[in-house]
């Protein structure tokens, strides 16, 4: 068992395209959406709205008012120097969020729906609300105005921000990377079945009149493959911690089992694959890229909210989707203190890797051949 | 003719593997197409509407009159009170915030104390939890000044709210109505070219690359420039064939509007992307001499420039070093070119525009041909 293990491993190690497949595509992939997604996150932080204002008036109290929000700790707000033409063109160019025209009355020129055009609107509202407050109450009080100014200039807390975590969930793109690693083990389990096989390969048919009992080729070759796969996963966490910088939020010991049940899956499910003897290699080639794909796609490689679109919809798709459990198990170890979603995602994808290799086994056991 | 009728052949021959491809890249497409379509077609300002949950456990009429605000300026969602739904909400972005006004708001609002009862959960430092603070920092403010007035709590609370009502007045300045959702699914092609195109007509190429029919042919009575005539010509119909099927994809789910003359460049934009695909594939079938290396260059290719040149993700929140990177790609000039189409209302500069990325891309795939026919030049004088 032990030199039929070793001889498996070698001839993996053999194999330059499944090398390629299973670790260098996915590690381009991975710096790729690094250069390009690694910043998304950060562009969801807070921005402070730019803004131009016209007015010929320079003791506009408006104006002062937004010149001494800008010089605020954190401002909402920065106004650009620009000339009333200079202004429409960068507004035209979406260069800024608007444009305050001040003159008798005062509105503001937008030309999107965006966070910063709300922000603008939101400042002179604001202003105008708290303008027309203390007209009432000088028409009704004039007496208390002191003290309603002085509750105005007084910065109070009105809101206490609880339990608020990094919730980066463009780290999903990342997450399905490693689905595609795991999935892509399929091309792996596939060509190792395939060379079991006498009526596929001439390494079939010399492995057919041995005496190996074939579970025992079986059992040597899937711990070969779980071994190479285990490699390819540390290479791969190495590479995002070290290399790319990017910090997937989760324990990287924790998330070992989640990954080789996530490689067990795959190996098993090209093991089910390669074992479709009557069908042509093309197809069989077909349908392990068609699974991968969908597999990889359904978890957020290319979009990365259609995981919940999809619990949305149909649930059970994504208790069923070894991409999807994966991916879940990444976030579940990120996210909740507890241990039980990450557990149970992991029991669904030991289920998942134990059916494909009985449809691999009930597919291969007892083939006896006519002739090759 | 005849090798025109052979690359036929071969690519009938690798129909199981087209059509998977065409199917699965297009299913895939139309649904991330059907994902995008909250796209915005607003032709009037609207304030940025943020999705969150509040619970009210003070049930005060101060914290009732919070809620009936937070409502005006935010799309309150009802999500059950279990800390796992909430954090799905959050980490799916189906809420931006749980606001949470726990049991003495109401009371430490009318002594006019610091609110620590009004609890916040949102992503630390995003541009939607700074949104919300200060919208409810501004009613709270409001209601202190009006309850310093002298009101009771119950006037307060109404005149806070007839106060917040007065709206700014803004001025919406913007070009014709567009749908931009229809842009959608064109900007998905690329990808879908891409990939099509290299594992239809790689194999192909590789197969008359073959020096054993390469030998055939040359020995044949075919003149040289017939069979490169067939082969080209083989590439130039098989191609053109998935552009007009990408085509018939865009207007099956965009409606009769596409058959107009924004369609139709639409469509130039395809044709110009699916000449530099040619192009790849060209130089892929001759640098490889097997499929698997082929299909290796058309996922590298296909996956890599989609998400450099912005199919995938939008090049807005590029750095400035990508931006740059993703301007040497045609990808990047096929989604711009896209995103003008769109919502172009055909003046000169928007057609200028226009052109000038399908000249880009044509540029592309002529420097793709120039170093193909180099390189076979090459290779021929050295043998």
């Amino acid at each position: 068992m032990g030199r039929l293990y070793k001889y498996s491993l070698i001839s993996i190690f053999k194999e330059k395209a499944l090398v390629f497949w299973m670790l260098i595509f996915p590690m381009l992939l991975a710096t790729i959406e690094a250069l390009t997604i690694g910043r998304a996150y950060e562009a969801e932080k807070f921005q402070p709205a730019k803004a131009a204002i016209v007015c010929d008036d320079d003791n506009s109290e408006f104006k002062a008012v937004l010149e001494e929000l800008e010089k605020e700790e954190d401002p909402l707000i920065t106004i650009l120097d620009l000339t009333k033409e200079e202004a429409t063109v960068a507004l035209d160019k979406e260069e800024i969020d608007g444009i305050y025209y001040i003159d008798s009355d005062i509105h503001l020129a937008v030309s999107n729906n965006g966070i910063g055009e709300t922000i603008l609107s939101c400042i002179l509202e604001q202003y105008e609300q708290k303008a027309a407050l203390v007209m009432k109450v000088i028409e009704k009080d004039p007496a208390k105005i002191p003290e309603i100014m002085k509750m105005q200039d007084e910065s109070f807390t009105y809101l206490v921000k609880d339990n608020e975590k990094e919730m980066n969930s463009y780290l999903q793109y990342f997450y399905a990377v490693f689905v595609m690693t795991c999935m892509y083990g399929s091309f792996l389990g596939m060509d190792r079945v395939e060379k079991m096989q006498a009526n596929l390969t001439s390494l079939g048919q010399r492995r057919e009149v041995s005496p190996t009992h074939k579970l025992k080729q079986i059992i040597s070759e899937y711990f070969a493959m779980m071994t190479v796969e285990a490699i390819i996963s540390v290479i791969m966490l190495i590479y995002f911690e070290v290399i790319l910088k990017i910090h997937l939020g989760v324990n990287l010991v924790v998330v070992m089992p989640v990954l080789l049940l996530g490689n067990s899956v795959g190996i098993t499910m090209g093991i089910a694959i390669g074992s479709l003897s009557k069908i042509s290699d093309k197809v069989r080639t077909g349908i392990c890229i068609c699974v991968s794909m969908i597999v990889s796609f359904f978890s957020g490689l290319m979009f990365d909210g259609i995981r919940a679109e999809v619990d949305k919809i149909c649930p059970l798709i994504n208790k069923i989707n070894p991409g999807a459990l994966i991916v879940d198990s990444f976030y579940a170890l990120s996210i909740y203190d507890t241990y039980d979603r990450y557990l149970a995602n992991l029991l669904s994808l030991a289920i998942i890797s134990i059916v494909m290799c009985i449809i691999g086994f009930l597919l291969m056991r007892r083939n006896s051949y006519e002739h090759l | 003719m005849n090798t025109f009728k052979a690359f036929l052949k071969i690519v009938w021959m690798n129909k199981v593997a087209i059509l998977i491809y065409t199917v699965i890249f297009l299913a895939l497409s139309i649904v991330s197409t059907n994902q995008g379509r909250h796209a915005s077609t607003k032709t009037v300002f609207e304030k940025v509407n943020y999705p969150v949950t509040v619970f009210d456990e003070d049930q005060s009429t101060i914290s009732k009159g919070l809620c009936d605000y937070i409502d005006q300026f935010a799309a309150v969602k009802v999500v059950e009170d279990n800390k796992d739904d909430l954090q799905d909400g959050l980490y799916n972005k189906e809420i931006v915030a749980v606001i949470r006004i726990e049991k003495g708001m109401g009371e430490q609002a009318a002594n006019y104390q610091d609110i620590s009862k009004t609890k916040m959960q949102s992503i630390p430092g995003t541009q939607y939890g700074t949104y919300i603070e200060s919208q409810i920092a501004n009613y709270m403010t409001t209601l202190y000044m009006n309850l310093k007035a002298g009101m009771t709590e119950e006037e307060a609370i109404k005149e806070t709210a007839e106060v917040l009502k007065i709206k700014a007045d803004v001025v919406y300045v913007s070009k014709e109505e567009v749908d931009k959702k229809q842009a959608i699914f064109f900007v998905y092609v690329p990808y879908l070219i891409t990939s099509v195109i290299m594992v239809g007509l790689g194999p192909c190429i590789i197969a008359f690359n073959r020096k054993e029919v390469k030998k055939r042919i040359d020995a044949s009575p075919n003149k040289p420039y017939k069979k490169n005539l067939g082969i080209v010509l083989g590439m130039i119909v098989t191609s053109l064939a998935f552009c007009i099927l990408f085509m018939l994809m865009g207007v099956v789910m965009n409606g009769p509007d596409m058959i107009s003359m924004r369609g139709l460049l639409y469509f130039t934009n395809i044709l110009c992307y699916g000449l530099f695909a040619l192009a790849a594939t060209f130089m892929a079938g001759i640098l490889t001499s097997t499929a698997n290396a082929l299909n290796m260059i058309s996922n590298v290719l296909g996956v890599g420039m989609s998400f450099l040149g912005g199919v995938f993700v939008p090049v807005e929140i590029f750095s400035d070093g990508m931006l740059q990177l993703a301007k040497c790609l045609p990808t990047y000039w096929y989604v711009k070119a896209t995103s003008v189409i769109v919502q172009t209302d055909f003046c000169t500069e928007d057609m200028q525009y226009i052109f000038n990325c399908f000249g880009i891309q044509i540029l592309f795939a002529i420097a793709l041909f120039t170093i193909v026919l180099v390189m076979t030049k090459l290779r021929k004088t050295s043998k």
